[in-house]
């Protein structure tokens, strides 16, 4: 038999090779059109007990993933300069430092749509899927990732507190709150991230207010009631802790600042900008994703509200790097990573042709710009067709963990990797 | 987009000068109704009338302006068919054809197949006498000639324009209103005002209810208007109200078609939200293809658009016919209150009554004060009985019906105490009920402007303009797409 006991990490790495090499070759031989975006890349390494043992520190880049959020197309952010609502994603992140993939797509397959709640999943996951709403409420989009998302990867191979591993979310989108966690057995609510979101300071003031010894019964049964209901919108999290000593820190301080009423801080998408200012200096994050939102509001028809939002979403992206380029801790060790959740139509028989993504051709269309240290800059966009899922692989390539459940044949945008 | 040409000269379905005398002649009538001539004309007549005519409607239904002219269309043919109802139920019917009957009220009188270009009734027209009625000089002679091939279009577009200035004079605020709260409620939303929030939705359930209240009235005014011929008419509120009172359930019937079938046309402007970059042959064409094949397609939802409007027209016409028919005969108006327009065509015809000096109260009448208080109040109640079933749950019906038969009931002993009061109560509960179904039909027909918008948005048109009840034109072709097409 074998002289040596076999090692299940080599084993594992061999095969995945082998099997790969041999569906490359067979889809070579097979079709003459291009292979799906960066079949060749050697997958991510694909087992759970990499991680066994007790996690370690993380020493290498912080990465600021933004969601560049709400749909958009390649044509209003960086397909030309002449086009771009976004100058500074085009010019600063693109031309001057990083580098622009801008034949990302999400694949086209039954049951993938290019929705934002599923353009995100795509993005934390590594995997197309077809997302059903949960709570099957109409519009309610509530879904459950089934595979780790790359917070939960990060988190188990490292010792980063969940403070640190961060989603920022919009003011509107109840949903979205509640993928900071997969129901993948291996990982799931122990690894999870942590929300910052206008949401979750409503919940952070109710929980204050009820510490309160002034409180009268009754109101006090209104808060507890209200408090549960916010709690308890995601039921996979009810007897598990959703405070931390650094996020009541945190908040606190927003209260102090922008008070409790909510009509002082900034709105729409500038306050996930707020938030994720504050979050640098405050929680030092080491993966940070912002989900900004607002080129969605063109659905209802206004295109100044799409072009708006994008001008109004660069903004803030310029404001973070700025931050990051003072902070010493950040500078040369931060990477930006901005990737849309889904396009946006190109239809010419509608006033405005970009109103919706109703999963048409250009709206599986989007781009990724990356940029800083370990990031190429060849100053020219990278042609090859890459798919959306690839950014997951990507984000553990930068921040070296492995993506076990990422679907492996869309590579890991290897061209941006120095 | 180009206005489709219209055709040099219609063929004229002329009567020929036996026609034109008096309807005491039966016998000339029915020696041309023998002749092959007669039947090739008639077949001539028929052809025009129902293929060229029709065809010329669905193209005018592409624009703007020509959409006008064929508001004016559409009014002049309810005009004449609403008369030719009335002239079927009299005993001139028997006596003489229509058009006998029509010559009778002068060169002006109602026709049942209107041109969209060429005068009616030339020869009338031409050998009419002079104001001062002696024969008309050869200057005059020549004005009246010149006149001829243009005088349906003016006609047309003369009242086209006075019906869309009727029209939108009442519900032209709610939609304003309603596209106001679109705009600045969006806006509002987009740049997170929330303490302007309320705004927008409070603007836009104010031009809701304000369209719905107009539209109440509006489709029976219009067949007013477009009868009497009379700009003025349309304010008639009075005797309109009447009209509705009359004929509840055939005009809930009328406000039920009009919603319903609105339905199948804003899908068609709606569905172009999924063609270009859905389906390659749109995806792949330039914009010059993409302009051509968009044109054809609401080419064909023209075609779709003029006969329903038609329909509506008839609809509503027939409706306005009887309407009109009950109240001369029940003596529900007074005197004044009959146009004098329809007086003169229904002593003529011989189906006017004599009418009371004062009309009769309104009392809790469609239209009244009271109906609306009463009706908004049974809307307040339901709304608040929907709120309560979305708040309480579906336990919460059992308390809403019992509210509901407690409203009913409790109005019993005030009916009771009187004669007739079983009726009474009932005519009441009655309007009641019209006052609901009517707000609930519009509220239907708004509601889907709604859908239909945030699918695929029309800037201004959207909200502005109704095919069936304002201008009916079908031009959603995008700015951005004729300027690109353009080589």
């Amino acid at each position: 038999m074998f002289s040596q006991p076999i090692d299940r990490r080599r084993f594992l790495y061999q095969a995945a090779a082998g099997v790969g090499a041999i569906s490359t070759s067979l889809a070579g031989g097979c079709d003459e059109r291009e292979p799906k975006a960066a079949s060749a890349d050697p997958p991510p390494v694909a087992e759970e007990e990499v991680n066994a043992g007790p996690p370690k520190p993380y020493t290498g880049p912080n990465v600021i993933l933004i969601r560049f959020g709400g749909g958009v197309r390649r044509l209003e952010t960086v397909l030309s300069p002449e086009t771009t609502y976004c100058p500074f994603v085009y010019h600063e992140l693109y031309k001057k430092q990083g580098i622009l993939f801008n034949h990302v797509d999400i694949e086209s397959s039954p049951g993938i749509e290019t929705s934002h709640g599923q353009g995100t999943l795509y993005l934390l996951t590594g995997k197309y899927d077809h997302y059903e709403d949960i709570s099957h409420k109409p519009l309610a989009d509530r879904f459950e990732a089934k595979v780790p998302t790359i917070f939960e990867y990060l988190r188990k191979k490292y010792d980063i507190a969940e403070h640190q591993a961060l989603i920022i979310n919009g003011e509107d989108r109840i949903n979205e709150e509640f993928y900071t966690f997969s129901n993948h057995h291996l990982y799931g609510v122990r690894f999870r991230s942590t929300v910052l979101s206008l949401y979750r300071f409503k919940s952070y003031l109710l929980r204050e207010e009820l510490k309160s010894a002034e409180l009268a019964d009754k109101e006090r049964e209104e808060k507890t009631k209200q408090l549960r209901e916010m709690e308890n919108k995601d039921y996979r999290v009810q007897d598990r802790r959703v405070t931390s000593p650094e996020l009541d820190r945190f908040w606190a301080n927003w209260r102090n600042y922008y008070g409790r009423m909510g009509l002082v801080n900034p709105r729409g998408d500038r306050v996930l900008t707020a938030l994720a200012l504050r979050a640098l200096r405050e929680l030092r994050p080491k993966l940070l994703m912002i989900n900004y939102q607002d080129t969605d509001y063109v659905h209802w028809g206004n295109p100044h509200f799409y072009t708006r939002a994008i001008s109004i979403i660069d903004d803030g992206i310029r404001q973070i790097y700025e931050a990051v380029q003072a902070d010493e801790e950040y500078r040369n060790n931060t990477v930006f990573l901005v990737v849309p959740d889904c396009g946006r139509d190109n239809n010419r028989c509608m006033a405005v042709t970009y109103q919706h993504h109703f999963n048409s051709k250009c709206a599986h269309e989007i781009f990724v710009v990356a940029a800083g240290p370990g990031i190429a800059h060849p100053q020219v966009p990278v042609d090859k067709r890459r798919q959306q899922i690839s950014v997951a692989a990507a984000v553990g390539k930068l921040m070296k963990f492995p993506t076990a459940h990422v679907d492996g044949s869309a590579g890991y945008l290897k061209e941006m990797l120095l | 987009m180009k206005t489709p040409a219209i055709p040099e000269v219609l063929p004229a379905q002329e009567l020929d000068l036996p026609e034109a005398l008096p309807a005491d002649q039966p016998r000339l009538r029915r020696r041309r109704e023998s002749t092959a001539g007669g039947v090739l004309g008639k077949v001539m007549g028929a052809f025009l009338a129902w293929v060229v005519r029709p065809i010329i409607g669905i193209l005018f239904c592409f624009n703007y302006f020509t959409s006008i002219l064929v508001t004016g269309w559409t009014y002049r043919w309810m005009q004449g068919l609403v008369l030719r109802g009335w002239w079927k139920q009299s005993r001139l019917h028997r006596e003489g054809s229509f058009e006998d009957f029509c010559l009778t009220l002068g060169h002006a009188a109602p026709v049942l197949r209107p041109r969209w270009l060429v005068r009616e009734r030339i020869i009338a027209t031409l050998t009419r006498p002079a104001p001062d009625g002696s024969r008309p000089g050869a200057l005059r002679k020549a004005f009246r000639i010149l006149s001829l091939p243009w005088f349906s279009l003016w006609l047309n577009l003369k009242v086209g324009i006075q019906a869309l200035f009727c029209t939108y004079l009442l519900t032209g605020w709610g939609c304003l209103l309603m596209y106001f709260s679109w705009e600045y409620g969006w806006l509002n939303s987009f740049n997170k005002g929330y303490e302007e929030a309320f705004i927008g939705p409070l603007a836009g359930f104010l031009g809701i209810f304000l369209f719905i209240a107009a539209m109440f009235y509006v489709p029976m005014a219009q067949v007013h208007q477009a009868v009497t011929g009379d700009v003025r008419a349309f304010i008639d509120f009075r005797f309109v109200w009447r009209l509705i009172q009359a004929c509840p359930v055939t005009y809930v019937g009328l406000a039920a078609f009009i919603a319903l079938a609105s339905l199948p046309l804003e899908i068609l402007k709606t569905a172009p939200a999924f063609f270009d970059d859905h389906f390659d042959a749109w995806t792949n064409a330039s914009d010059a293809q993409v302009l051509h094949m968009l044109q054809t397609y609401l080419l064909v939802c023209c075609a779709v658009l003029f006969p329903t409007l038609l329909l509506a027209r008839f609809l509503a016409a027939s409706v306005y016919r009887a309407a009109v028919l009950k109240v001369v005969r029940r003596g529900c108006i007074a005197e004044h209150d009959l146009h004098p327009v329809l007086d003169d065509w229904l002593t003529r015809l011989g189906l006017r009554g004599p009418l009371p000096a004062a009309a009769p109260k309104m009392r809790w009448g469609t239209g009244s004060i009271a109906w609306w208080l009463v009706g908004t109040l049974d809307l307040i109640v339901l709304v608040a009985a929907f709120l309560a079933v979305v708040v309480v749950g579906p336990g919460a019906w059992p308390a809403v019906l019992g509210v509901w038969i407690l409203l009913t009931i409790l109005l019993v002993p005030f009916f009771l105490i009187r004669r007739g009061a079983l009726a009474q109560f009932l005519r009441f509960n009655g309007r009641r009920l019209v006052f609901g179904l009517l707000f609930w039909m519009w509220f239907g027909f708004v509601a889907k402007v709604y859908v239909g918008e945030f699918l695929n948005r029309h800037p201004y048109a959207g909200f502005l303009n109704h095919t069936l009840v304002q201008l009916p034109c079908f031009d959603f072709i995008p700015a951005h797409l004729r300027q690109s097409a353009k080589p």
